[in-house]
């Protein structure tokens, strides 16, 4: 009970992470182009965007971590390999799997704006291989108690 | 009979009067709900754009790369693959509007416009052209809105000509690259003004300016599905797709910024906020919102006959709404909607009033429709 408690936790950080990074991303794109943007519409737009972009990105996230952490523990018993890191690379590439699955069968180019750049890109992924990294972590730390 | 009753009796045959002549008056009220639909031509492969020949046939754009010429009744005159050079058909790409010039009668010249390039480097192109003996001749393309992006959304296509000639193009933001559209040193987001050679107009509004596209003619849009000029008053219409929520019909005026990505009504698709502000200083608030999203394409002045009831209204037709938009305009402002044609629940690409006073419509999808509505 307690493993699945660490896993819609590292869900829920993940999905929180990348929507901060999300709001974040568009308001300094606002700024570029209408100047600073005031500390109240900042957290007015982070807040909105828990309430209404945070939910889809943690069923996105969701099957992204299922299937990275059952790969990386299965990859883990016959390579010798890094938990840790092995679970950061292993999510990683999951995730940037999925969004380009996802961009490929959704009707527009990109359908997380943080998605349309690199570097957006980057800390998408990051968002889940720490999240992962995370789950990994206190759950083997449990084992170990 | 004594005075008191005459007086009494006159001012009852008065008070009749009145009542019938309002009566008669308030017909064309109820006459607005009665109209007939007619399907004139079917299974057009994703129509996007009608034209009304002199002869009274159609010119119909179709997505997929062909134009076709219908005739009068509907049946099928001519159909060919428009050659135009580097066309691009992929998801919103392929051929776009058609616009007959001014002047087609006597030269028999059309303006098609396109997306072109390939999926990792497109964007929207226009063509000038003539149709000799139903044949697309002469072929030039004239403008190539810079830069080239990836994916395939967000084309814009629409076209007018105002009196002067001149053409106003619409564009699209690329979907990808919103900020463009705030960004004056390209087409992005933006609709154009060109002369019917693609030159820029020496009195555009950002002519000569050091690093402006000198043929903008308005910025800050997303993708602008709709124009319409109204030679009565010179006012210039034009709608916009919004992301979720947040469409608007916008009067367009020369040099003005339209706001988006900065000022919108719509938040991503995701839920993701895409701007903290609704509004923006130094930026057109749009006339008309639609929250959630229709989905506009396609728009119509009216100002034919048979309807007079709906002189002047703007007519609109809704991909996602699956519905034809009345808009009722008193001093400049949107001041009642109608919803028509719902029952359809088809998606409407075009609307155009016809030469005879009919509004017609193309249906979205690879069993097109072409239909025309008329009073009952």
């Amino acid at each position: 009970m307690k493993i699945i408690s660490y896993f819609v936790l590292a869900v829920l950080l993940a999905a929180m992470l990348g929507t901060a990074l999300q709001s974040a991303a568009n308001l300094w794109a606002i700024t570029q182009l209408a100047g600073s943007v005031s500390l109240a519409d900042q957290w007015r737009t982070f807040l909105f965007d828990l309430r209404h972009f945070m939910p889809l990105l943690a069923l996105i996230f969701l099957p992204i971590l299922i299937l990275s952490v059952l790969s990386t523990k299965l990859i883990c018993r016959f390579l010798p390999l890094q938990p840790l890191a092995a679970m950061f690379a292993v999510t990683a590439l999951a995730t940037w799997l999925a969004l380009n699955l996802i961009n490929y069968l959704a009707p527009m180019p990109t359908l997380i704006a943080l998605n349309r750049s690199t570097s957006g890109t980057l800390l998408l992924l990051c968002c889940t291989a720490f999240a992962a990294v995370f789950f990994q972590w206190m759950t083997a730390k449990r084992s170990t108690r | 009979m004594n005075t008191s009753i005459v007086k009494k009796l006159k001012a009852l045959q008065q008070l009749t009067l009145s009542l019938t002549c309002s009566a008669l008056l308030s017909l064309p009220l109820v006459a607005e709900t009665s109209w007939r639909l007619d399907t004139v031509a079917s299974d057009l492969d994703f129509a996007w754009s009608l034209a009304f020949m002199p002869d009274g046939r159609f010119l119909v754009t179709e997505r997929t790369g062909q134009l076709v010429i219908l005739n009068a009744d509907g049946s099928e005159a001519k159909r060919q693959a428009a050659a135009l050079p580097d066309m691009f058909v992929a998801a919103q790409g392929g051929l776009l509007d058609v616009l007959l010039a001014a002047d087609f009668d006597s030269s028999g010249r059309l303006f098609l416009s396109y997306s072109c390039g390939n999926l990792n480097a497109n964007s929207t192109c226009l063509a000038s052209a003539q149709l000799v003996n139903d044949e697309l001749t002469a072929i030039r393309p004239i403008f190539r809105a810079q830069p080239e992006r990836r994916g395939a959304a967000h084309y814009g296509g629409r076209m007018v000509q105002l009196p002067d000639e001149t053409l106003v193009l619409t564009l699209g933001d690329g979907f990808d690259y919103r900020e463009q559209a705030q960004n004056k040193a390209n087409h992005l987001g933006k609709t154009v003004r060109l002369t019917v050679d693609g030159a820029v107009p020496a009195d555009n509004p950002f002519v000569n300016e050091f690093g402006i596209a000198g043929e903008i003619f308005t910025l800050g849009h997303r993708n602008v599905q709709g124009i319409v000029y109204d030679p009565q008053t010179g006012q210039l219409y034009s709608h916009e797709h919004g992301p979720k929520g947040g469409d608007e019909l916008n009067l367009l005026s020369a040099g003005q910024n339209y706001g988006w990505p900065v000022a919108t009504y719509g938040v991503d698709y995701t839920g993701a906020r895409v701007s903290p502000y609704q509004r923006f200083v130094g930026m057109q608030d749009p006339l008309y919102v639609w929250t959630p999203s229709i989905a506009p394409a396609g728009m119509t002045l009216y100002q034919g006959e048979l309807f007079p009831q709906w002189q002047g209204n703007i007519f609109v037709s809704a991909l996602a709404g699956k519905a034809l938009h009345r808009l009722q305009l008193t001093a400049g402002k949107v001041t009642a909607e109608q919803v028509l044609l719902a029952d359809l629940a088809t998606r409407l690409r075009d609307v155009r009033t016809g030469p005879d006073g009919a509004i017609y419509l193309l249906t979205d999808g690879a069993k097109g429709q072409l239909l025309r509505l008329l009073p009952n």
